[in-house]
């Protein structure tokens, strides 16, 4: 166990949709990378999931994941998310990982719904901002285009450009630029394969190294 | 292993990885239906009960207040009532996919009418703050908004008057958004002429925050009000 990391001894609270909604995708990966680090670590994952659905307990139409700490993953039945607020006063997390876009990107319509994400994310970032927890952002990763949720690079784009300007005062980690354009293999247009998903997590735990809102935890 | 060796069973893999996950379930990205908004003033000088049809809760409004705003299906009119004094007006509004509506009641002919100021946002950007101006008095024509003279003159200067405006020439019905910086502020409206409202205090305003300041009229004088954009949980 790396103990000389910043994340040692913080206890980590990480949300997400459906890339952390099956263990063998991201979830297993960045909580075990996290863990290595010496953080604590609980991993929620509600697929389907968009950013204001975790503000009272939302059912899923496609299941859920959760691990807390050493213990192995479990796939929740009647999978639900609960309610951010229930979440960091239980947790009482140093801060909090989001890794969600794909869910509110309305890749297979023509017209980009800014003003619906806006309000979704600005309810959830605001809510986790009024317990003052610091939070940090992951956005999407570019996939790959068609496949069965319509994805396309130019949406993906938008969308990530989009989160970037509106999820402060989280921090915001920027997954496109982790890979070129269709680099990382996906099975489906949008969830990747399982070496992805590995490559995904090592580089989201470098770039939260450098997140601003893990320096405010340090102090 | 050679190239050929490691290709065949990378996709050996991706076959098994894939074929492990091939009963997740499609789910919709982004909203099955998008939004609007929609969001009611009584620039009138008596209370205003807003009424809606369906799901949404009524309310009364008080002389001079801006409501929060209320998310409704974008593909459905908005129905209901506004009444106040013993007049009552019925609603119909069709609001497109992600337009902000502000409904003002203003003084009318036959008690009060209603004024459709509508806003198709180009952009959100929560490292800035957003403030809008709203144009809600019939008779302030070319109006607009400045910031006040710190030095307390009575900017007769034109130059100086120029410098500080923050927008201008928003005709009764409209409005005009623009991004400034989170500072303390202190603004005065002004219309066609030489009239000027009194200053209103916008105090300290907030980075990622959305804010409207109207101008209206209240005992026939353009007045200003102001407020946070707020959404209904």
């Amino acid at each position: 166990m790396a103990t000389s990391s910043v994340l040692a001894g913080l206890t980590i609270l990480i949300i997400g949709d459906s890339h952390l909604a099956t263990p063998d995708f991201l979830l297993n990966p960045l909580h075990e990378a996290l863990s290595r680090q010496g953080a604590q670590v609980h991993s929620l994952g509600i697929c389907g999931a968009n950013a204001g659905d975790w503000l009272k307990a939302t059912p899923s139409p496609c299941g859920g994941a959760e691990r807390r700490g050493t213990a192995e993953a479990t796939v929740l039945v009647g999978a639900s998310t609960r309610p951010i607020g229930d979440l960091l006063d239980s947790d009482k997390p140093d801060f909090t990982l989001i890794v969600m876009g794909d869910t509110m990107a309305s890749y297979d319509k023509p017209s980009f719904p800014k003003a619906w994400i806006w309000k979704q994310t600005d309810s959830l970032v605001k809510a986790i901002a009024a317990h003052h927890t610091p939070c940090v952002w992951v956005g999407p990763n570019w996939g790959s285009e068609g496949g069965m949720y319509g994805k396309t690079y130019d949406r993906v784009k938008t969308m990530s450009d989009f989160l970037a300007k509106n999820v402060a005062p989280c921090s915001y980690i920027d997954s496109l630029q982790f890979s070129s354009k269709g680099q990382w293999a996906t099975i489906d247009g949008q969830h990747l394969t399982r070496t992805g998903y590995q490559t995904w997590s090592e580089d989201i735990v470098k770039a939260l190294l450098q997140a601003p809102a893990l320096k405010a935890v340090e102090k | 292993m050679n190239r050929a060796g490691q290709l065949l069973l990378g996709l050996a893999t991706l076959i098994s990885f894939a074929a492990t996950h091939a009963d997740t379930v499609l789910y919709p990205t982004g909203p099955s239906r998008d939004s609007a908004f929609i969001r009611f003033v009584n620039a009138l000088d008596t209370p205003l009960d807003v009424l809606p049809e369906g799901e949404q809760t009524p309310s009364t409004l008080a002389p001079s207040i801006i409501s929060v705003f209320s998310t409704v299906p974008a593909d459905n009119p908005v129905t209901g009532a506004l009444s106040s004094a013993g007049v009552s007006v019925p609603v119909k509004l069709d609001l497109a996919p992600g337009e902000f509506v502000t409904l003002v009641v203003v003084p009318g002919d036959k008690g009060f009418e209603l004024l459709t100021v509508r806003e198709q946002p180009k952009d959100f950007n929560g490292l800035q703050t957003s403030v809008a101006f709203i144009n809600a008095d019939p008779r302030c024509t070319l109006g607009g908004l400045r910031r006040k003279d710190p030095h307390g003159s009575d900017g007769s200067q034109r130059k100086d008057q120029q410098d500080r405006v923050i927008f201008h020439d928003v005709n009764p019905g409209l409005l005009e958004r623009r991004e400034v910086n989170p500072i303390k502020l202190s603004v005065q409206g002004f219309c066609d002429g030489p009239l000027v409202t009194a200053p209103l205090n916008l105090d300290l305003l907030e980075r990622g925050e959305r804010y409207t300041v109207l101008i209206l009229s209240q005992n026939g004088k353009p007045t200003l009000v102001f407020a946070k954009d707020v959404f209904a949980q």
